[in-house]
């Protein structure tokens, strides 16, 4: 997609976190919108393209900011943007909280840009009770002030019919003390408030950060999100893409299997060797047969399913309050309670994960968080398989593979906090009211994230089919595994040959834990196998970003964290279940 | 703008005290911020000297204090809970029944 940039405006799209300003973005560019990042940073922002009349806008989300007196990577960058200037600013206010929001309105004002105001969720405000007179503000900042209603679409017409309007306001620069005088002014002539009594929305929002009640919502939410994604996802399976595989797929490869006979290395590569005289789309490992169905069949359910809960909870503003809950364990491991949603974030992809890492202040706490998430927090590939290989042997050992992950990052954690140089800094959030959450947004994000998926899901799969199969033809696996095998066999009491999957857990670990399921291993030695796998190496699109993120000496300390863990943990576990079983 | 009488009335003194420490369900007047880095941050979320705060919730095991800022909940780390100084209002404060702030 091109956004032509000499003849087309450039209109930067500017306000706190949490005011809706994702949804006038999609308001105003449609769901045709690029993200990149800012050059030389880590922040991601979106782009888009709006047409009204004779004129285009190329419209910049800038990303969330309080201020313009940088206080995290994202400021620092809504302040870089805000200084190159722009043809003009729409900056959105949320209405229910004004004032704080006229401080970021301030600062982009004094510096001169042409602004135009969205006062967005005007319906949320009159039900707290707020009234704001618009005229009034129009005339004391000097610059059109249209309420808007993004979610449900209520004065995006208007806004966008006004934007030509746009100009600088009544602002000269100002100190912070003077600023917040003159906002406090300006709230005491155009905003009452009556007051209210307390909502069940309020008394939900008061109970959800409980110590008791909390805890118990916060159960309830993972327990039924589990439920809901595992309902989704398998339901996808077994009732729409099983039974298409069944009906069109096989019978087209057996056809291909037919045609292909009279060259059996195209026939193998693609189609892969037949089980018991047929194909068996798990264990098979042709390109069309395992290394479609994995990726695309046994895991992107799962993986969108987990991804619309998330954004679910996210768009509902429950994250946050996560983040309260979790804040005093996260405390012991060297971090603070935000940290909880870049490990959400790699329940689904560790990749997304690690990016989501950047949202943490210090260096200390990047590492650590990353870290902890390539080791023990397994990705929805990883877990479909878990659940679907170990599922069979009884959900004891499902249960015994995520309690030792579990304890695994707590215990990883732990050490790094005690013996890393530093602090662990304190959490500040905002914790925004429940919203019922704008479906066009929902699947919007969704859309993205899913795209990742695809780009680097399936090559991976690919790759990897024929990367083992080239290990077996050239007979390289019989040189692996000798070498492997004092390892295997007499830390972890595993036959030699598991070290196929392991090397195939470096490109896709979910890939990996369907070739251990072909071992023929006991229960208790495929739980071993699958703990060391999830452990061991990230798969290589982790690895990478591991990489870039934490930089080559970093990312060799991290490694060395996983293979020394995963090798004690799979030690222990298997000592462990030898005893008890 | 009002002038606030000072919480010293026939009422007794209220006695000044952390975030951290302050009741649940009370309502309080921020007298001094933490100086430095965790200052700034706390501004951008519109905290500042004078701002009239609610006690929500403090978390066990020296979780966050959840607190409310005009209408708004705002949750904030143990330790940096313990350093915002505030002084409790009394029931019959003429502003404890509004949720209008008081500029210092």
């Amino acid at each position: 997609m091109s956004i032509e940039k000499k003849t087309s405006k450039t209109l930067l799209l500017v306000g706190n976190p949490n005011v809706g300003k994702s949804v006038i973005f999609t308001r105003l560019t449609g769901v045709r919108a690029l993200s990149s990042n800012y050059p030389g940073t880590t922040v991601g922002f979106m782009e888009g393209c709006l047409r009204y009349k004779s004129e285009a806008y190329r419209i910049i989300d800038v990303p969330g900011a309080y201020t313009l007196d940088p206080t995290n990577e994202a400021e620092q960058v809504a302040r870089r943007m805000i200084d190159e200037g722009a043809d003009l600013a729409v900056i959105v206010l949320d209405a229910t909280a004004l004032e704080r929001n006229l401080y970021l309105a301030f600062q982009t004002m004094e510096r001169g840009l042409p602004t135009i105001i969205a006062l967005n969720m005007v319906d949320e405000a009159r039900h707290r009770g707020i009234t704001i007179d618009v005229g009034k503000l129009e005339s004391l900042l000097g610059v059109p002030v249209i309420p808007t209603v993004a979610l449900s679409g209520v004065g995006i017409s208007k806004l966008i019919e006004r934007i030509p309007e746009a100009r600088t306001g009544h602002v000269a620069p100002l100190s912070s003390e003077e600023r917040w005088q003159k906002i406090g002014n300006i709230i005491g002539q155009v905003q009452k408030v009556v007051h209210r009594h307390h909502t069940l929305r309020d008394t939900l929002e008061d109970l959800s950060v409980h110590p008791l009640w909390g805890g118990l919502i916060g159960i309830l939410v993972i327990t039924v999100s589990f439920y809901v994604i595992r309902l989704i996802g398998e339901g996808l399976i077994d009732h729409v893409l099983d039974p298409l595989v069944a009906k069109f797929w096989i019978p087209l490869l057996i056809k291909l299997s037919e045609a292909l006979e009279r060259c059996p290395l195209a026939q193998h590569l693609l189609v892969g060797s037949l089980i018991d005289g047929s194909i068996n789309m798990e264990q098979s490992f042709g390109l069309l047969s395992t290394g479609l169905y994995v990726p695309i069949v046994m895991v992107l359910p799962y993986v969108f399913s987990f991804y619309l809960a998330l954004s679910f909870l996210e768009d509902v503003g429950y994250l946050p309050r996560f983040a309260v809950l979790f804040d005093a364990l996260f405390h012991r491991l060297g971090l603070h309670g935000y940290a909880v949603v870049p490990a959400l974030l790699g329940l689904g992809c560790n990749v997304p994960g690690i990016l989501a890492t950047r949202v943490l202040e210090s260096e200390r706490e990047r590492f650590i968080a990353a870290t902890l998430i390539s080791v023990a927090i397994p990705c929805a590939g990883l877990q479909a398989m878990i659940v679907g290989v170990i599922g069979h042997l009884g959900i004891r050992y499902v249960f015994i593979t995520y309690g030792v992950l579990f304890l695994a990052w707590v215990i990883i954690g732990r050490i790094l906090h005690m013996t890393m140089p530093g602090y662990s800094p304190e959490l500040i959030v905002e914790i925004p009211p429940y919203r019922i959450p704008s479906v066009r947004d929902l699947f919007f994000k969704l859309w993205f994230r899913l795209k990742g998926f695809f780009k680097e899901a399936i090559p991976l799969v690919m790759v990897g089919v024929l990367l083992i199969n080239a290990l077996y033809m050239t007979g390289a696996i019989t040189v692996i595994t000798g070498i492997l095998k004092p390892i295997f066999t007499n830390l972890l009491g595993l036959p030699a040959e598991a070290a196929a999957p392991i090397i195939m857990g470096l490109l896709r670990k979910d890939v990996a834990v369907g070739m251990l399921a072909t071992l023929n291993l006991s229960p208790s030695q495929l739980v071993v196998a699958t703990v060391t796998l999830a452990m061991t190496f990230p798969c290589i699109a982790t690895f990478i970003v591991l990489w870039k993120e934490l930089g080559g000496k970093k990312m060799a300390g991290s490694l060395a964290i996983m293979i020394i863990s995963a090798l004690t943990a799979g030690t222990l576990l298997r000592i462990a279940l030898s005893l008890s079983f | 703008m009002l002038h606030v009488a000072s919480c010293e009335d026939e009422m007794g003194k209220t006695q000044k005290t952390s975030l951290k420490d302050l009741e649940n369900g009370r309502k309080a007047r921020i007298v001094t911020l933490p100086s430095g880095e965790s200052r700034r941050r706390l501004e951008a979320l519109g905290l500042r000297e004078g701002k009239l705060v609610e006690k929500v919730s403090g978390m066990p095991f020296h979780g966050p204090v959840t607190i409310i800022v005009d209408g708004r909940q705002i949750a904030i780390g143990w330790r940096i809970s313990s350093r915002v100084e505030v002084e409790p209002l009394l029931e019959n404060d003429l502003h404890y029944d509004s949720l209008e702030k008081e500029e210092p």
